[in-house]
């Protein structure tokens, strides 16, 4: 076997052409897409990690706005509670009064009313006597007595006339 | 002629004449000027005593006028 140095020559010029068409022609772009490629990826991923950074921060505003919410909602809760507690004091306070007040209204009228009653009882119970008496005196009094009497009071107005 | 004096009594029963004459006599003596005519009610109302009424004079002296006069007594009490 001959060792031919100009086919070798030729051979390494061959592939020098060869290596230097890949490069230029397919190393480089494929490593420009490569490149762009792993850019792309690296802004997704960015744009990802922002879009959770973001999410999270959005689920803490929420978080935050709920339980002000819900601090608010008790607070308004028991103002009106406390209000509610208040006006319900208030009006058994003045429901009290007033019932005091009626209480004493009637016992004030029962009263008055019980002396007037009382008092028309005794005049009842004098004009009864009054009748009575009458009857008693008239019916005692017989014609002879009657002319006594007669007598008796003629006496004394004729001596006065 | 003297004008008429009408004097009207009135008791529980009827008066005996010598109680009228009585009544007419004191009459009499006081209205000189006048011929007295009596003129006798009988009224169980007064129950007792009599009423001697003179034009516009009365003199009660019955029992139901004392009566009524501790009525009103008793009844001012009260």
């Amino acid at each position: 076997m001959d060792i031919q140095i100009t086919q070798i020559l030729f051979q390494a010029i061959n592939f020098s052409v060869v290596l230097g068409a890949l490069t230029f022609l397919l190393y480089k772009p494929v490593l420009k897409m490569f490149d762009e490629r792993s850019q792309k990826i690296a802004e997704g991923q960015k744009a990802a990690e922002a879009a959770v950074t973001e999410k999270n921060e959005l689920e803490q505003t929420r978080k935050k706005m709920e339980n002000d919410l819900k601090k608010e909602r008790a607070t308004v809760l028991k103002e009106a509670q406390d209000e509610a507690k208040e006006k319900a004091q208030e009006i058994l306070a003045q429901a009290r009064k007033e019932a005091k007040a009626e209480k004493s209204k009637l016992l004030d009228s029962w009263d008055t009313e019980k002396a007037a009653l009382l008092k028309e009882a005794k005049q009842d119970m004098a004009d009864a006597v009054m009748a009575v008496s009458a009857k008693v005196i008239g019916k005692s009094l017989d014609v002879k007595a009657q002319q006594k009497l007669i007598d008796s009071e003629l006496e004394t107005i004729l001596k006065n006339l | 002629m003297k004008p008429m004096l009408k004097v009207t009594v009135t008791s529980a029963v009827e008066l005996t004449s010598s109680q009228a004459k009585k009544i007419v006599d004191a009459m009499e003596k006081k209205y000189t000027e006048n011929t007295i005519e009596l003129k006798q009610v009988v009224d169980h109302s007064v129950i007792a005593g009599v009423k001697i009424t003179v034009g516009s004079q009365e003199i009660d002296a019955t029992a139901y006028s004392k009566l009524e006069k501790l009525h009103v007594q008793l009844k001012q009490s009260l």
